[in-house]
């Protein structure tokens, strides 16, 4: 009989800090017009870009008649993919930095201010247990 | 239930002993602290715990109250905005541009911090040798899209505005009580 599998209780930034963007593919086609920011970009922004992030593993693959692609894979095991066809380097500047600086997560609309797993420190009200209500 | 109520009957016998200006809820004690040097200058006159903290080194003293207990809160103010934190909690803010991931922000402007029965209300913050407090920045995603949509009807006007809200996540690393 096997033991149940225990996961681990995640808290990214309590005791030390782990980036959650691991891997970046860059995906450019050498003949198409859609991918001529892509090289700029290759050739003068991106030595600086992983000089500056050691933690990011960069790979730069050519992909034959196919838009240029950035792909981000996270330690979740997540990817997002972003088309960066017809972009000038600045934009894809941005698209890189977007992909850093996200994890694995879906995006997804934050509805309360505060994301918390802890019990309530002041505890639930109950009617039993609070001062009466006087006039 | 039942643990809230032993805890709440344990604390009862403190509040004899605590000399703390109390608000109007008998169960729970507030305490005013006169703030740092960024406080406005009459906050000290009118403070009437200001016989209580000079006595600092009094193990009754609010803070030490507050720090006996167990979890504490705090309601730190950042960019004029209030959220209540405890330990290990994820703050959602509108981005930050000045900040990268994984710098450590010190939050500074609290205006209560407090635990199951104790709590010391700013005036407008507390007082920083009472705490600290820290926010490591672990993210900075886009949200999903928002559509905004106005209609005025019979009168031909209808527009919908679409928007990715950028933020920032923060990690409260650390929510310590300082001993006085």
């Amino acid at each position: 009989m096997t033991a149940p599998m225990v996961h681990p209780v995640l808290k990214n930034g309590v005791g030390a800090f782990i980036p959650q963007c691991r891997r970046l593919v860059f995906h450019y086609c050498e003949r198409s017009g859609s991918s001529r920011g892509m090289i700029e970009y290759v050739k003068k922004d991106l030595i600086q870009f992983a000089k500056e992030h050691p933690h990011v593993e960069v790979i730069v693959t050519p992909r034959p008649s196919k838009h240029p692609v950035i792909r981000g894979l996270y330690l979740n095991g997540k990817d997002k993919v972003v088309c960066v066809r017809n972009m000038e380097p600045k934009d894809i500047a941005g698209k890189v930095e977007l992909l850093k600086e996200s994890s694995g997560n879906r995006m997804k609309v934050f509805k309360k201010p505060v994301i918390s797993t802890t019990e309530s420190v002041r505890g639930i009200w109950s009617p039993f247990h609070s001062a009466p209500h006087k006039i | 239930m039942l643990r809230t109520l032993s805890g709440r009957l344990a604390c009862a016998t403190h509040r004899a002993n605590a000399a703390i200006s109390t608000s109007v809820s008998a169960s729970r004690q507030f305490s005013t602290a006169f703030t740092a040097a960024q406080a406005t200058p009459t906050a000290t006159a009118a403070s009437p715990v200001t016989s209580e903290t000079s006595s600092s080194s009094n193990s009754a003293s609010p803070v030490n109250l507050l720090r006996d207990q167990l979890r504490y809160y705090a309601v730190a103010e950042i960019k004029n905005r209030p959220y209540l934190i405890t330990k290990n909690d994820i703050i959602v803010l509108d981005r930050l541009k000045d900040v990268q991931l994984g710098d450590v922000i010190e939050l500074n402007q609290i205006k209560e911090l407090g635990s199951k029965d104790y709590a010391i209300q700013g005036k407008p913050y507390v007082s920083p040798e009472y705490y600290s407090i820290k926010a490591t920045v672990i993210e900075q995603p886009k949200g999903k899209i928002v559509e905004t949509f106005k209609k005025k009807r019979r009168k031909h006007f209808q527009r919908r505005y679409h928007m990715k809200p950028l933020h920032t996540l923060l990690r409260v690393s650390e929510l310590e009580v300082k001993a006085q």
